[in-house]
This record gives structure tokens, sequence and C-alpha cells, in this order.
């Protein structure tokens, strides 16, 4: 049974682990220029009320190229979820 | 000497009797206080800390959810955990609180309270039905948070010397089983009732308890002198000398008679016919376990493992508390059955963790053997515990809210299978064990003949037995007199459930109130029932009204009550069949 309840919060939860193990700041902007810092879980369960909207990613920081490589892949592969 | 308050006498509903006699503490709103405190510019730094160590203390108990749910389906639980563990490291959330501590130089309480109120504003605002629930998720993170900073103010309560007598509006059940058991001697609770768990907690620990007393904690200050007599349901503020004293001596005396009070016959129980009856004990708490020794009951013959659960809360029992107390229970037991109920839980009784939605009926919802087989990964815990105390006694596992013959079948499989992982981890357990249910609900009264094939006992739970089939709520004031075990229907389907267990050969008990009711007993003897379980302290007298009782003039009667059509023509027919048989005249 896939439970929608869990895939959210398994990819909510995927996406700030991934984050936080980076020094930069990494932040989401959607279409309405609202940022959000793509290490607090809060501010990425709000985000996904906006689904389909289309992100920007901004990474700022020592390890910035590695955060932003990151990231996209794990936007890239679903968060693993294969869907 | 100053002026002395003039003693007040209030009158609730005593739930469990005996005497305290203490100071009074008084607990507001569940037991957590939520006012917004000022304090000291040097006090902010301490209080930053004592809310990072709540965080902490939270952090850890979520984690203890998790591994408690296991690996395979608590990925999907344990991703909610996730998010409510990030929620404790969220810089956002986190940052606000304790900037809030300093910059309005508030309690840590306050702060969490109104970042909690924010949380609610934000996620109450959204659409999407899913995220709203994970906002209703987060906030009981926070009340869990909240929980573990007051962990402070209930510190304090069982650091209060002397005996404690604690005054709430209301209680969960695992502060009052953790209470019960440091130095509160005595509960006073404005809400509840006689069957609210408080109660039956209270009970079990031999604590004394009052209910139902509107407006008591408006009238006691911490500290106040307190006298509880949980059996007539007196609360006496401020007690003169002398009420004092008498109220002392009540309760030595009390002690003196319990200590006196020897061991009883252990030898199966009779009627004055000399047919043989199993008088066994329902039992919620091991600290009950050397009074049943003590009363001679024959076996437990019910153990509600909900009360595990809640000694546990917030975290789920693990396998090993699972295998620890089922131990005891069986052990104690021995040779006799220890008959143990899978948790009845459900809707309101359960973590949110456990259930995906309120539910709008959660009496008539997902719960009991519904609930268990639908969590196949928490329950697993509990069936590995059964099978691995199963060595210890003789092991009757008995499942609740049965209304199908498929659940039954289910829970077979289950027990199969983790009997089968057991062995593959070599790990030391038995299925020497009987499989048994709960007949509580009317459909599984109709097909009793049929499920009496498949299980290995049953046991009647008359309580929810009669308000399903009466359709009675009997918390319910406007209607708790059309509760009644008398009537006809009642009688009918014991009749029958008492017959089906009889043709497949299985035990039959009855583990509900009517089980101690002495009006009740020579009807439930007379429709063929041998096994009552019951709270241990009735046993010595239920004995005594058996030896009383003539099992053939009962089946008779029982019988004529059947034809009857009401419960009051019952009740009156019972008693006056019973006086002529005792002059004599039959």
């Amino acid at each position: 049974m896939v439970n929608r309840l869990g895939l959210h919060a398994r990819a909510a939860a995927k996406l700030v682990h991934l984050t936080s193990g980076f020094q930069s700041e990494v932040t989401l902007i959607t279409g309405e220029g609202e940022e959000i810092d793509a290490k607090s879980i809060l501010g990425i369960l709000l985000l996904a009320a906006g689904q389909g909207t289309a992100l920007t990613l901004r990474c700022a920081g020592a390890d910035e190229a590695d955060a932003q490589r990151a990231v996209v892949a794990l936007f890239a592969d679903c968060f693993g979820e294969g869907e | 000497m100053g002026r002395r308050a003039p003693m007040i006498s209030l009158e609730g509903i005593g739930v469990s009797e005996g005497i305290a006699i203490g100071r009074a503490v008084v607990l507001a709103k569940s037991g957590i206080e939520l006012f917004r405190i000022p304090i000291e510019e040097d006090a902010v730094a301490g209080e930053v800390e004592r809310f990072r160590g709540a965080c902490a203390e939270t952090k850890n108990e979520i984690a203890r959810n998790q591994t408690g749910v296991g690996q395979l389906y608590g990925e999907e639980l344990a991703a909610i955990f996730e998010a409510h563990a990030l929620l404790l490291s969220d810089r956002a959330f986190v940052g606000a609180i304790e900037r809030r501590i300093v910059d309005d130089r508030v309690n840590a309480e306050w702060a969490v309270h109104e970042a909690a109120l924010e949380l609610k504003r934000r996620f109450a605002a959204i659409d999407d039905a899913y995220l709203r629930e994970r906002g209703l998720d987060l906030e009981d993170v926070t009340r869990q948070l909240l929980r573990n900073l007051q962990g402070i103010s209930h510190h304090e309560v069982t650091e209060v010397e002397g005996d404690v007598v604690l005054v709430a509006d209301d209680i969960v059940p695992s502060e009052a089983i953790r209470l019960g058991r440091a130095n509160v001697v005595g509960f006073v609770i404005e809400s509840g009732g006689r069957t609210s768990h408080t109660s039956i907690i209270a009970r079990s620990l031999g604590i004394p308890a009052v209910v139902a007393i509107e407006g008591v904690i408006g009238m006691v200050t911490d500290e106040d002198p307190i006298v509880v007599d949980g059996g007539e349901g007196t609360v006496l503020l401020h007690p003169t000398t002398e009420i004092l004293e008498r109220y002392a001596g009540m309760r030595r005396r009390d002690r003196e008679r319990d200590l006196r009070r020897e061991a009883g016959p252990s030898d199966v129980a009779r009627t004055g016919d000399g047919v043989e009856i199993e008088l066994m004990a329902n039992i919620d708490l091991p600290e009950e376990l050397p009074g049943m020794t003590k009363s001679g009951a024959r076996g437990i013959g019910l153990y509600r493992s909900e009360f595990l659960y809640m000694e546990t809360d917030p975290n789920l029992p693990t396998e090993d508390d699972h295998f620890r107390i089922y131990t005891r229970l069986l052990a104690a037991s021995a040779p006799h059955p220890a008959v143990i109920r899978t948790y009845d839980l459900g809707g309101r009784k359960l973590a949110r963790e456990m259930m995906e939605s309120e539910e709008e009926n959660p009496v008539l919802g997902l719960r009991g053997i519904r609930l268990t087989l639908a969590r196949p990964q928490i329950f697993r815990l509990q069936l590995r515990g059964l099978l691995r105390a199963a060595t210890a006694g003789n092991l009757w596992i008995m499942a609740p809210i049965v209304s199908r013959i498929e659940e039954v079948r289910e829970l077979r499989a289950a027990l199969q299978r983790a009997a089968e992982e057991l062995d593959s981890e070599g790990i030391e357990h038995s299925t020497d064990y009987r499989l048994g249910i709960m007949v509580e609900v009317p459909a599984a009264v109709m097909i009793a003949d049929l499920l009496a094939r498949e299980v290995d006992f049953f046991a009647i739970g008359t309580n929810d037995l009669i308000q399903y089939s009466l359709a009675v709520d009997r918390n319910n004031r406007q209607v708790a007199d059309l509760y009644q075990p008398f009537h006809p229907a009642i009688l009918r389907m014991l009749r029958f459930v008492a017959e089906s267990g009889r043709r497949a050969g299985i035990p039959v008990s009855i583990c509900g109130e009517a089980a101690a009711d002495e009006q009740m007993l020579p009807l439930l003897v007379g429709l063929g029932l041998r096994r009552l379980s019951v709270h241990p302290r009735s046993i010595p007298r239920l004995r005594q009204a058996l030896l009383r009782l003539d099992a053939v003039t009962l089946e008779r009667i029982a019988s004529a009550s059947c034809e009857l059509a009401s419960g009051d023509e019952v009740e009156s027919f019972v008693r006056r069949e019973l006086e002529s048989a005792k002059s004599g005249v039959s």
C-alpha cells in the first residue's frame, strides 16, 4: 500500500537530510518569488502545497557546486520514489 | 497560629475505595499548566537550556518510537517520525522559540505554545487535507515538547515531601500510572467516571480516588491538607483535627485488616449442589498480582494489554516490554491459565502515529483486532512477546471486538508467522498456547456456534455486548438506566454462546462487570456459565454467594427468564424465585 502520507514526509525528510550535510545556504525559490530554506522541514512541507510550480534552486557557500549537483540529482531521481 | 480555613466537604463519585490523607498538589489543564511567566534577565540562559533539554528528550522519544515500529512497515511511519524529529532540528522553528524566550523574557512553555499557535495558523490555511494532517502531527510534536518541559513540574510533584493527593481536572493514564507508583496517595479528579482509565488504574494500584467533583480545582490550593474517602466519594479540605484523627483511625484499621487477610482458598468454587465454577481475576497492572494470589483466583481471566501501552506512552511498548509483563503474568497464574487480550486500542486511545485520520465514530471504527491486523509491524511485537513468554506458563491469547471468522484465521496465521520468525532467529519460544476470542459484538454471538469450531475458548465481554445490543451508551446519563444486563435479549445471547461453547467442547467465561454482580450471578450460572473473571477483591464474596445457590434450581429460573419480555420482569421474577427457593418452597 503506497501511503501518500509517507511519500511526502519521506521526500521532505530526504531533502532536509541532504541539504543539512552541506555548508552552503540552500534556497528554493517559487515562481512567486517566495524563498524557502531547504534545510527547514517546515518550509519544505509548506512548499509541497504548491506542487507543480517551477522552482529555482540557489546555493551559496563554500560547497555550493556540490550542493547544487546533489539537490538537482535528488529531484531528478524523484526522490527515489519512482514516481 | 493564624486563622484556620474552614473545613469544606465535597461529594463526588468514589471510584477506588480507601482513605487517603495528605497535602494537595493541584494540576490544572490535563496536567499541563500553561501560563505566561516573565523570567528574570539572568534566568534567560537557563531557560533556553531547559528548552534545548526538552527538545533533546523529545527527539529521543521519537527515535524510540521509530525503532519500536521496526524496519519493513516502519518505512512509511518512520518517515513521519522523521519529519517530527526534523521539526525539532528546524532552525527556523527552534530559532524562533529561542528568540522568543530571549526577546520576550518569557518561559519556554509559553514560547513553545506561541510557536504551536503559529504553526496552526499556517497549516489551517492550506487546502490539501494531507498537509493539514501533517500540520496536526507537528502540533502533536509541540505537545510532546510541552509535556517534556512540564516533566520538570511533574518532577516537582514526585519531589514534594510527604503524601501527595493529586487534584486535577483530568489526567492521562500514563501519568496516573507514573504518579500512582510514586508518592501520590490519592486522586481527586474533576471529570471522569467509574469506567474511565484513571479510575481503573487507581483501583488497580489500590489508591483511593474520587472523581466527578465539579469545581474542585477552584477550591483547592497547593499544600492544602486534604482527606479522600474513595469508598464514600467524599473529599474534605482543611479537615479539623477531630476529623483527621477519625480518618487516620479508619485508614489504620483498613491497613490492619489488609495485613490480616489471609490467602483465600484456591480450590475451585462450587455451588450449593456441588457444581464447579472457576473464579478468575481481571488484571490491569502488575501491582495487582499479589492481591490476585491472595484472593484465591484460579488464573487470570483477562489481562488488558492496553494498560501496557498506557504505561509506556508516549512510546510504544518494545518487544521486551511485552515479553517481561507476560512472563510475570504467566508465572503468577501458573498452572492456571493467563488469558491475555491483544490490544483493544483505537480512535481516541491510540497515538496519532498509528491512525491516519480522525474518526467520527471511533467505537465503530478501526479498533481492536481490526486495528492490530491492519498494523502488522506493530502487532508483530506483541505476538513475538507472547510467544517468547509462553514458556513461562499456561498462555491463552484472546482477540477483542471480533466480528468475522476471517479475523480469527488471520490472527492464527499472524501467530504462525511470528513463530516461524522466532524459529529462524533461534529465539526461545513456545507454540503451546490456546487461541480464543472476546464475544462482545452481537454478530459474533449470532455465529457463536460457527466460531466455536475455530477457537479454543470464548470470553464474553458483557459490558460492550450489552451496549452494542441495546444500543445504549452507559456513560450517557440520559439513557444509562436502559443499560440492562437482565434484558431477555442479553440472557438469550448468553444462553446461545454458552450452549455453542458446550457443543464444541470449549470453555466459555464471562469477564464483564456482570460477572461480579451478585444479582446476575444466579442467571449466569443458570444459563450454563461456569467460568467468571472478576476483580480479585470480588472473589471471596462470590465464592460465598455461590455456596448459597443451587444450580438445578437456577437452570429452571434462567430458562423461564428467557421467555419473559422485559428486563424488569426478569429481575422481579428471579428475586421472587430465589426467595421462595430459600424458604424451601419451590
